[in-house]
């Protein structure tokens, strides 16, 4: 990885580093604290960075089991959710690396990429028309995504989907915190369209 | 008197580095159509909560990590330490295997078990090769070799 200068890097709490000493020393409580402090994160790179049609519930809880295996690494420099979400965009990284090699998709997943929008109707008083086109929407944004040259992928969906800082990008994507604002631009240059169709 | 609007490149930078005090974000601050511009494009960017997985979802696979976590992992030994442990027992073991051949050496299988419980002594290759293992193979060989069936 490129050297990312530790002051760029936004600093844990005290109250995080001392869950993640627990943690490395066994507790299981702590170490399920912190999960649940970033699962959300972790869901949603794996959603957007994984294949389609591969098991995000399997790779998150595989991010989870690396990452608990792997605790005694995590240096605190960082954020305790960055490093988190980098696990999980390496683990997606290397799903898609697979998927290239043996790029078999059965017709039930091609199936299920065109999205049926009476199937996602709006839960409680939301316009449903309005809702069900902003899904299409996402549906393609999520498209150009996956068009995407994988730096600027990753980039996007840790900086707009995990809320990782620059600096925390920079370092999980082993470049210069300009490539990351370089790879940003680019990303949304591309899907600016469909993410501003998105809006309900 | 003529307004100039934010580029889409400009309001990308806001997006991209939160640019609080820069010249963009000042006139966003000060221009209605340029904030509800910079609005509707963080409004899209945010994650869909809608696709979030449930509660009992991300419980579930939590614990399920957890329960597969084994808690904090001893120490490990260097890699080194493995390569030379294994060829140790392979080395160990081999005059027992040429034992059975003809015109191999004479070896005291008991011996050579006794010396390599001695080396391998807490050693977790060695569980590779228990000395039962390792016996029965030798006296079987030896058996079947001979013919020795009564």
């Amino acid at each position: 990885m490129a050297s990312v200068p530790s002051r760029e890097l936004p600093v844990e709490s005290d109250d995080e580093l001392t869950l993640v000493e627990r943690a490395r020393a066994g507790d299981r409580e702590a170490a399920g604290q912190l999960l649940q402090r970033y699962e959300l994160s972790v869901w949603r790179v794996c959603r957007h960075l994984l294949p389609a049609g591969e098991d995000v519930e399997g790779a998150v809880q595989e991010t989870f089991v690396r990452a608990l295996g792997k605790l005694h690494r995590y240096s605190g420099s960082g954020s305790f959710g960055g490093w988190l979400a980098t696990i999980a965009a390496n683990y997606c990284r290397d799903r898609r690396r697979r998927a290239r090699l043996v790029p078999f998709r059965s017709l039930e997943e091609e199936k299920e990429d065109d999205v049926n929008p009476l199937a996602v109707l709006p839960a409680d008083g939301a316009d449903p028309e309005r809702t069900a086109m902003g899904r299409q929407a996402m549906a393609r944004m999520q498209r150009e995504l996956e068009r995407l040259p994988r730096r600027q992928q990753e980039a996007f969906v840790l900086r707009f989907f995990a809320g990782m800082e620059l600096a925390e990008i920079a370092a999980a994507l082993g470049v210069e915190v300009g490539s990351v604002k370089t790879h940003l631009h680019r990303a949304l240059k591309r899907v600016r369209g469909q993410v501003l169709e998105a809006v309900p | 008197m003529r307004v100039e609007h934010l580029t889409d490149d400009e309001l990308d930078s806001l997006l991209v580095e939160d640019q609080e005090n820069s010249r963009a974000a000042e006139h966003a601050a000060s221009c209605l159509s340029c904030r509800r511009r910079l609005g509707e494009l963080r409004r899209a960017l945010r994650p869909d909560e809608e696709l979030d997985p449930p509660l009992a979802t991300r419980v579930r696979v939590r614990e399920a990590a957890l329960a597969a976590w084994a808690g904090p992992q001893p120490a490990r030994r260097p890699a080194w330490w493995w390569a030379v442990a294994a060829g140790l027992a392979a080395a160990l073991a081999l005059p027992l295997l040429q034992s059975g051949r003809p015109g191999g050496a004479e070896v005291d299988a008991a011996e050579v078990l006794s010396q390599v419980d001695i080396l391998l002594a807490g050693d977790p290759v060695s569980v590779a090769f228990p000395a039962e293992l390792v016996t029965a193979l030798a006296v079987g060989r030896d058996g079947a070799e001979t013919g020795d069936a009564s």
